[in-house]
């Protein structure tokens, strides 16, 4: 009960003796003229008070609206879907009829409105919902949050969402310095070229003696760089490892010539050639035979039951193909490692040893780390409309890190944090065709700076948090078409995240 | 009486109905106008002797609101100012008042919590340094300086609507200063003993300094001393005062007494037994009614300013409190507590005479919980513990529950861009 609902019951008190009689209460969102709340009270509207000379509902929130209804009196049937507006309760939708194009959602009108949520038993996703980000890389820091209260059955908890019990959680991937190699075989000699180039050793390598590390992704061809503060060792080839690598050179070159990515000059070396045992595995009457007739057999390339099942299938292309992956076995333990040890070295600078190929784009796009809505029809909306969300902002700094692939970490430059909130009526494939929307206060990006580094973190917001953090926005004309998407585009540094929950697209701000 | 802050009440006739017309002036600091704090909408709620009400609503920059036919002569009025969103981001009130004799005056203030700090040693004089911090949106509004170069603010409270109560040390000498809530400019008062508190009632009256063994009257209009300093012992943890300026309430660190009783209008003080390790005090300004709390029992005692009687309250908190402040809107007390490893808030229901179910996250080394003057919003600064960052805790409260928390850090310093600590906190509230 708040203060006012106590001041009511008084005046109840006093003034049932005199003016109520029999008279039965009466529940609506308005009466007739007063003077004063007593007047409303003696006309039977206990619950509503005098405001500017007539008795009415006054509120905070929605819910102080419907809490007006009472089983014991005579209500109005505009109070069950009232909606509490300017601190007065006012009759909500369906009572009051939706705009055309709109439909009612708890007593409000809206084009659209996503609160996560889901709907029916399945648990909600983010691609599920129509959400996420464009193109092929998926963007793993953005996902939906479950206010578990307590039973989270596994779940990371979230925290308290705007309304529900979820909501998006919006972050940005960073670029990795280099990425994930896709590798294929070389020669000995060329990972023993390799492996020498970026780990120098002091004196020459035998051949039988190398590769000694495997390699890890490298900006250039020297030793790694010790801090951001000296210079890039340039690339060379050590007077050690030159016997190696000419012995590279005269390896087998792969028939069809490499061309990856963010392949140093030294990783391209090793990946234009290849050791002779490999490219049989590839050939067609190999594959076939290994696929069918010998898949269970060939399981270990080299078993006896393999090559006998080969011999039977007539699949004597096969044969170099056992040597393929031998070297490489032969670094595991195992109670075969000897034999395969001799086994390898008999093949000399022609074993076959795993070679990066290719550093497959890491970088995601913008249309990658943005969180796009599915398509919206706004194309019946006959004035403009308003884009309204929630957002909560955890602990964001003024600046990031701008990580891009290919390029040290040590020549990555600085940036604002910002989330831009962009629309686009069509094409939206094409970056250009995504508009940033400018919210109320005339600010493009969230958050606002008073709300940065504010120490909040993920599951430490409460209802207060998201009601500080709420944006409004008008949608151009030009935006309004029948697919119109949104779409959040987080530039953060890679641990800060933003909450985003309750958004609605509608005629009335 | 200050232009530019006076709401004049006019009864006029007007056939056979009367209308209260009130005229609206602001803060010549804009800062302090609602306006900026995103008010849209202003809300005056007029309650008569008798409890009639009735309510004029208006644009938040409305010069005057009118209600007609309004049946009491003497009433009570709360003007809040709303944003968009419902929350209180203004406020004022006043009480009791006739339309006959003086105009009535009532002030609206932005709700602001005015943060002083710690006299730690770095770059911006923190010791002297005030914050004033949104209570619905946790940005910095205001900063200023109180005093001059050594100055260091021990404490601070609101002086109703009309600005700031700053108990200021300068080396061994101590000062009252007074911060306008017109435009933030700043005057002090030598006293003979450097004070813990400075405290003066929201509508008139003898404002008092207590701190070094001392305490001194002050007349706060006149902004001069009155008479020598009594001998009070003990350190001050918390004080009230009654609106009308009948009586103060202090909680002093040596108990018993634990609470001395400040006759206001007598210049005397007396001890008052009321509970065991009297921490925290808290006072409704619309009864006049004093809530102490206990830092050794969860156990509550009521004082009644008006008269100076006292009782222990049924029920009690969940644990031991501490510092406290009065909310309207929870119409209860909302206290801290330093009895587990860290602070915790707790709630009291005056209305239900009872603890409030739940607790708070924890804190480390509160310094300050304020409400504002609607009882809905507050604040709690907590200094954190060695090597730990300072907090800003927003409380929302709401009937009948303990208050909803949002703990962050607190912010840095717009000028300096230091996250100093926090001493204490006020907010303006009614005439």
């Amino acid at each position: 009960m708040s203060g006012r609902g106590f001041r009511l019951l008084l005046l109840i008190g006093l003034l049932g003796p005199l003016g109520c009689g029999e008279q039965r209460c009466r529940v609506a969102l308005e009466g007739e003229a007063c003077g004063s709340s007593g007047d409303c009270v003696e006309a039977g509207f206990n619950q509503l008070a005098c405001v500017d000379g007539r008795c009415r509902a006054t509120c905070l929130i929605d819910a102080d609206c419907r809490a007006l209804v009472d089983p014991e009196c005579e209500i109005d049937e505009e109070v069950r879907s009232a909606i509490c507006e300017q601190q007065l309760c006012r009759p909500g939708c369906p009572q009051v009829a939706c705009p055309s194009g709109e439909t009612c959602l708890i007593g409000r009108c809206a084009f659209y409105r996503e609160g996560f949520e889901g709907t029916g038993d399945e648990i909600p996703s983010l691609a599920g919902l129509g959400w996420g980000g464009g193109g092929t890389l998926r963007n793993p820091s953005q996902d939906l949050a479950f206010d578990c209260d307590g039973d989270c059955g596994g779940v990371d908890p979230g925290g308290p969402a705007a309304e529900g019990r979820r909501f998006a959680v919006l972050g940005t991937e960073p670029a990795p310095e280099k990425g994930t190699a896709r590798t294929a075989p070389t020669c000995r000699a060329c990972a023993c070229c390799l492996d020498c180039i970026l780990n120098p050793p002091l004196v020459a390598p035998s051949i039988l003696d190398c590769p000694l590390q495997s390699v890890e992704p490298r900006l250039n061809c020297g030793p790694a760089r010790q801090d951001c503060d000296t210079e890039p060792p340039p690339d060379q080839t050590p007077i050690e490892c030159q016997g190696v690598c000419e012995s590279c050179d005269a390896c087998q070159a792969r028939a069809t010539p490499v061309e990856g990515g963010f392949l140093t000059s030294c990783e391209q070396r090793a990946a234009d050639r290849v050791c002779s045992a490999c490219p049989a595995c590839d050939e067609e009457a190999c594959r076939s035979c290994r696929s069918s007739a010998c898949a269970e057999p060939c399981e270990d390339a080299l078993s006896e039951a393999c090559e006998r099942c080969e011999e039977e299938a007539g699949c004597a292309d096969c044969s170099p193909c056992r040597d393929c992956t031998v070297c490489e076995d032969a670094q595991r333990p195992g109670p075969r490692q000897l034999e395969l040890r001799a086994r390898c070295e008999t093949l000399g600078a022609d074993g076959c040893f795993s070679t990066p190929v290719d550093y497959p784009r890491a970088q995601l796009t913008e249309a990658e780390q943005a969180l796009t809505s599915p398509p919206i029809d706004l194309s019946g909306a006959a004035g403009p409309l308003f884009l309204e969300f929630r957002y909560v902002p955890f602990n964001i700094g003024s600046v990031r890190t701008v990580s891009e692939q290919g390029t040290s970490a040590c020549d990555w430059t600085e940036g604002p944090q910002e989330v831009r909130v962009q629309a686009c009526a069509g094409s939206c494939d094409s970056p250009e065709a995504w508009v940033d929307l400018v919210f109320e206060d005339g600010i493009q990006v969230l958050p606002p700076d008073a709300q940065r580094s504010n120490g909040l973190r993920l599951t430490g917001q409460s209802g207060i948090d998201w009601s500080i953090g709420r944006a409004r926005a008008a949608l151009p004309a030009q935006l309004l078409g029948a697919e119109t998407r949104i779409r959040f585009l987080p530039r953060l540094s890679e641990f800060a995240r933003i909450g985003v929950d309750d958004i609605q697209i509608r005629s009335r701000p | 009486m200050r232009a530019g802050l006076v709401v004049v009440l006019a009864l006029a006739a007007c056939g056979e109905s009367s209308s209260l017309r009130i005229e609206i002036q602001r803060a010549g600091e804009s800062v302090l106008d609602p306006v900026s704090g995103g008010a849209t909408r202003l809300r005056l709620e007029l309650v008569g002797d008798s409890g009639e009400s009735a309510i004029a609503e208006g644009p938040a920059d409305a010069a005057f609101l009118e209600l007609e036919d309004f049946p009491s002569e003497r009433f009570s009025a709360v003007l809040q100012a709303f944003d968009p969103e419902g929350n209180v981001v203004g406020y004022g009130r006043f009480s009791q008042r006739s339309l006959e004799g003086e105009v009535p005056r009532i002030l609206l203030r932005r709700n602001l919590a005015f943060v002083i700090h710690q006299d730690d040693p770095l770059p911006g004089e923190p010791g002297r340094l005030v914050l004033g911090i949104d209570v619905v949106r946790r940005t910095v509004a205001a900063r200023f300086q109180v005093g001059q170069a050594g100055s260091v603010a021990r404490a601070v409270t609101a002086w109703g609507g009309r600005g700031l109560l700053v108990a200021e040390q300068r080396g061994r000498d101590g000062f009252v200063g007074i911060v306008d809530a017109e435009d933030l400019s700043y005057r002090n008062i030598p006293l003979d003993h450097v004070p813990d508190v400075v405290v003066g009632p929201a509508e008139a009256g003898i404002g008092v300094a207590a701190g070094g063994g001392f305490l001194s009257f002050v007349d706060l209009e006149a902004e001069e001393v009155l008479g020598a300093p009594l001998v009070v012992g003990g350190r001050v943890l918390d004080v009230a005062v009654d609106p009308r300026g009948r009586r103060a309430l202090l909680a002093i660190d040596i108990s018993p007494p634990g609470v001395v009783t400040v006759d206001l209008r007598r210049q005397q003080a007396e001890s008052l037994p009321l509970l065991p390790d009297a921490a925290g005090l808290a006072v409704n300004p619309a009864t006049g009614v004093a809530y102490a709390t206990s830092s050794s029992s969860p156990r509550l005692a009521a004082v009644d300013l008006a008269s100076g009687r006292s009782v222990q309250l049924d029920g009690s908190l969940s644990a031991p409190g501490g510092l406290a402040s009065w909310s309207s809107a929870l119409d209860g007390v909302v206290t801290v507590s330093e009895a587990g490893p860290r602070s915790t808030l707790y709630g009291y229901s005056v209305f239900s005479q009872g603890g409030l179910p739940g607790a708070s996250p924890g804190f480390d080394d509160v310094t300050g919980v304020v409400m504002d003057g609607s009882g809905r919003h507050g604040v709690l600064v907590a200094g954190g513990e060695a090597g730990g960052e300072p907090g800003l805790t927003l409380l929302r409260a709401r009937f009948g529950a303990l208050p909803e928390t949002s703990n962050t850090l607190y912010p840095e310093d717009p000028v300096e861009g230091l996250r100093y600590r926090p001493r204490g906190a006020a907010i303006l509230h009614g005439d």
